[in-house]
């Protein structure tokens, strides 16, 4: 019975978008209406209309993650968050762009965490502005890495890479996150191997890691948990502190054998992975914007209906406070420079 | 399987999936229509609607507004030379000259079954190819993709028209535009000029809107006229001449559809590619390839067969791998996900009626589309008797939307802009824009692909069987225009036409 009732009010959402459609309806962007007010101390955004820019076209999983939070983030607002795609340069562009921006918290970014910051830290071309600049709200979700063979291989576990010659590594490009994550895994296990550029994107590195053009690639446990669990593809290494829950049998990283100097670039790796997906605004906000904003980020992303949601989509929210980025930010500045040096390296394939 | 295969149409056919099928269409219809708002980004938008549905009511909502974007983007391309969607560009190199000719209702009749028809073909062959889907996507990898993009500029001699040179300068222009952007092996910016907005490459949206749609409406502003010849107009009735056309050059659409499927399954090759490899392929074919870019129907039928069969194609992959094969799919690739579905395995065993489920779905959302159209068909029409001075401002409104919302970005207009001032000289002094427009589109993947085979193989992949295979087939296609017309010279004994083609190229020239 309810779920009729469910399906007529669906029924009748629909017509509206049609209606709105007809009326010729020519913005990409969603907007999103508040319903109630938010905490008492935001409201210098009561009313107010926050663009939240997606780096990327839509359709993407950022896109995704920022349509997601977008509703539940104008809710604790008490205003309107509108999405808007501005794809360029890898997501670069849009960053840039950002640092202009007012501050005054009515524009805000999601980013690419992993390839702006290394970028940022490398010094790399096209980057525009200083790691420690950006206002950091906080982090929707994190991207966990890992490192996987093609289920037809003879790799059964890093140790097999490690004596193994001539390992290949898929990537999309320099610069890329899973190129820079293969890049300081051949430098700090040691591995006899290198990264083949120029795929379209993740999923054509997968089509060749699993038809065995090349041995291996590095990517988001979300989007390669559907090869691991198909057999497709093998995981060998979660690139973090601790084991993946979804992979309790995998090592991570930090618990291989390793010396001083490994450990340290594992650490710096491990500080960059931590920046996943998170929000940004431009430099300089003042105090109580950048309270609030972080604030009302928080609830919305710890909000059991925003989780819910999130569950169903299987895209899992991991909060990460922007106190706790800062942090990050601060540590990668003073990483050892073996690391930055790999990052360079990374960044301008010599 | 068969007991399967039936039991999902059923499923299709419950009345509430049907209504939520029918309200995926009506936006279909509208997104289809207008430019720049684009099928994927509508999907994306719609996305959060199916959280409550079951998985076949989801892809009922989805898919069937997909594909009829692809059918009704086709509407806008006819009638006004603007793509309703990118993947409709081709369209208009002839269902646009047509409609000035008069002909629109014949355009659009065969514009819109051949539509049906691509996706008719198109579904059929997901359906057949169910048991094989894993092992086909892994056929091919880049040193298969990177024949196939050689194969599609091979066209570019009959693309040419009359001047095969000037068919060569365009493209080669092409290719230089398409080195533009970041390179994919060293992540150097090439020709960027320290500007981030180059950094991706020029985007085809608006390039193909300045250079087709761009240049014929100011033509339009200089002629003070309306669309289409009042004094050629024919009778409405052309739409039964356009549905007869589809059936009277069946082979085009077969052929056509084909291409679409085949570069529909390739990841990294994208839905605007396959409409200009399919449109060269039929004028290559073609026995009047003098008449394409001014009207020549089988020009129509080839970009029309073409853009609804490449949808199927893109979903092959998606439900074998879970890897999408288009930016659309990619987007109903999270639908899999918000209904609890797994791609992989598991679409081809216990929901495989799911995966029946979407080839009914493309089936009977194209068959409604294509009926309302047809009814609307005559209203339509006359919108292009309209006098230029009312319509103009209303096209440019069109240009600028469809190119700006590309990417957001101010350049894209610019972009546009530019690409119309190439295209009214190109038109003035009759230099031919497409084999430009092929160039840019494969040129970027041809270098994508030359790099990765041979990182991947070195120059091994020269003696792969399938690329000796693509190869065979690529100088079979180059020569046999040649050949025919040689043959067509007289009875006497055909020498082997490769030892005399300076006087086979201007043979075909003329």
């Amino acid at each position: 019975m309810s779920d009729r009732k469910h399906q007529s009010r669906f029924l009748f959402a629909l017509l509206g978008v049609v209606a709105l459609f007809a009326t010729g309806c020519d913005s990409a962007g969603t907007s999103t209406e508040a319903a109630g007010g938010g905490g008492g101390d935001c409201s210098m955004f009561e009313g107010e209309t926050v663009k939240l820019v997606v780096p990327y076209s839509p359709g993407g999983g950022y896109d995704a993650y920022a349509r997601m939070v977008a509703p539940h983030l104008a809710k604790e607002l008490g205003g309107k968050v509108v999405i808007e795609n501005q794809d360029g340069a890898g997501g670069l562009l849009a960053i840039n762009n950002l640092m202009a921006a007012e501050p005054d918290g009515t524009r805000l970014a999601i980013m690419n965490g992993v390839g702006v910051a290394g970028g940022a830290l490398a010094d790399a071309e096209g980057v525009r502005f200083d790691l420690q600049d950006l206002s950091m709200i906080g982090r929707v979700a994190e991207q966990k890495p890992v490192f996987v063979v093609g289920g037809g291989t003879d790799y059964k576990s890093v140790e097999d890479v490690q004596a193994g010659k001539g390992f290949r590594f898929a990537s999309t490009g320099p610069g890329a996150a899973d190129f820079v994550n293969a890049q300081m895994l051949i430098q700090i296990l040691g591995i006899d191997g290198r990264v083949v550029t120029g795929f379209d994107g993740s999923d054509e590195s997968e089509l060749a890691v699993v038809r065995g053009d090349v041995d291996g690639q590095t990517g988001d446990l979300d989007s390669r948990i559907d090869a691991i669990e198909a057999g497709d593809q093998r995981p060998m290494l979660v690139i973090d502190a601790e084991r993946a829950k979804e992979l309790p049998d995998v090592p991570a990283i930090a618990e291989l054998d390793l010396d001083q100097q490994e450990q340290e670039l594992t650490k710096s790796l491990i500080d960059l992975s931590a920046f996943g997906r998170p929000i940004v605004g431009p430099p300089g906000l003042p105090e109580d914007r950048l309270s609030c904003l972080r604030k009302a980020l928080q609830s919305a992303v710890e909000s059991p209906k925003l989780l819910a949601e999130a569950d169903k989509q299987q895209r899992p929210l991991t909060w990460l406070s922007g106190d706790e980025l800062d942090d990050r930010v601060k540590r990668l500045a003073d990483a050892p420079a073996e690391f930055k040096r790999g990052l360079k390296d990374a960044y301008e394939q010599k | 399987m068969f007991q399967t295969f039936f039991q999902s149409l059923l499923e299709v056919l419950q009345p509430e999936t049907m209504l939520i099928m029918l309200a995926g269409i009506a936006i279909g219809f509208v997104v289809g229509v207008l430019p720049g708002l684009g099928g994927s980004v509508t999907l994306a938008l719609m996305l959060p609607f199916v959280f409550d549905m079951e998985p076949v009511q989801a892809f009922a909502f989805l898919l069937g507004m997909w594909v009829v974007t692809a059918t009704t983007g086709d509407i806008t391309s006819v009638l006004f030379g603007v793509p309703g969607e990118a993947t409709s560009a081709a369209t208009v190199f002839d269902g646009y000259p047509m409609t000035k000719r008069g002909e629109a209702g014949r355009a659009l009749g065969a514009a819109l079954l051949s539509s049906t028809q691509g996706a008719l073909l198109g579904a059929f062959f997901l359906a057949l190819s169910v048991p094989i889907l894993r092992p086909m996507v892994l056929a091919f990898g880049p040193p298969e993709f990177l024949m196939m993009t050689l194969l599609g500029l091979t066209f570019v001699v009959a693309l040419s028209g009359r001047n095969v040179l000037k068919g060569f300068l365009m493209a080669a222009f092409g290719m230089l535009v398409a080195l533009v952007g970041i390179d994919p092996q060293e992540g150097v910016p090439r020709f960027a000029f320290d500007q981030l907005y180059l950094w991706d490459g020029i985007d085809l949206v608006p390039l193909v809107i300045g250079l087709f749609a761009g240049a014929e409406v100011l033509q339009l502003m200089l002629s003070k006229t309306s669309i289409a010849d009042k004094t050629m107009a024919k009778e409405i009735s052309g739409i039964g001449q356009g549905v007869r056309d589809t059936f009277r050059h069946w082979s085009v659409v077969v052929r056509s559809s084909a291409i679409g499927i085949v570069i529909g399954i390739i990841p990294g090759m994208g839905g605007s590619v396959s409409q200009f490899i399919a449109y060269g392929h039929a004028q290559q074919t073609s026995k009047h390839p003098e008449q394409f870019g001014k009207g020549s129907i089988e020009g129509v039928l080839a970009a029309g067969a073409n853009n609804n069969a490449k949808d199927a194609g893109s979903l092959i992959p998606t439900i074998a791998f879970g890897i999408p094969g288009s930016v659309g799919a990619a987007v109903l690739l999270g639908a899999f996900m918000i209904t609890g579905l797994n791609p992989g395995p598991e679409m081809l065993t216990t929901n495989l009626n799911v995966t029946f489920s979407m080839v009914w779905i493309m089936v009977l959302a194209n068959i409604v589309a294509v009926a309302v159209a047809f009814l609307l068909i005559r209203q339509l029409v006359k919108l292009t008797y309209i006098p230029g001075t009312w319509l103009v401002p209303f096209l440019l409104i069109l240009l600028g939307i469809g190119a700006f919302t590309a990417s957001n970005n101010i350049n894209d207009i610019f972009v546009m802009l530019g690409a119309a001032v190439l295209g009214v000289v190109a038109i003035h002094w009759d230099w031919p824009r497409v084999p430009f427009l092929l160039a840019v589109v494969l040129g970027g993947l041809a270098e994508r692909y030359l790099f990765l085979s041979y990182s991947l193989h070195e120059w091994f992949w020269l003696t792969k069987p399938s690329v000796l295979v693509l190869a065979a087939l690529i100088i079979f296609i180059a020569v046999w225009p040649y050949v025919r017309s040689a043959r067509g010279r007289g009875k006497k004994p055909v020498p082997a036409p490769v030892e005399q083609p300076d006087d086979d190229l201007t043979k075909v020239g003329k």
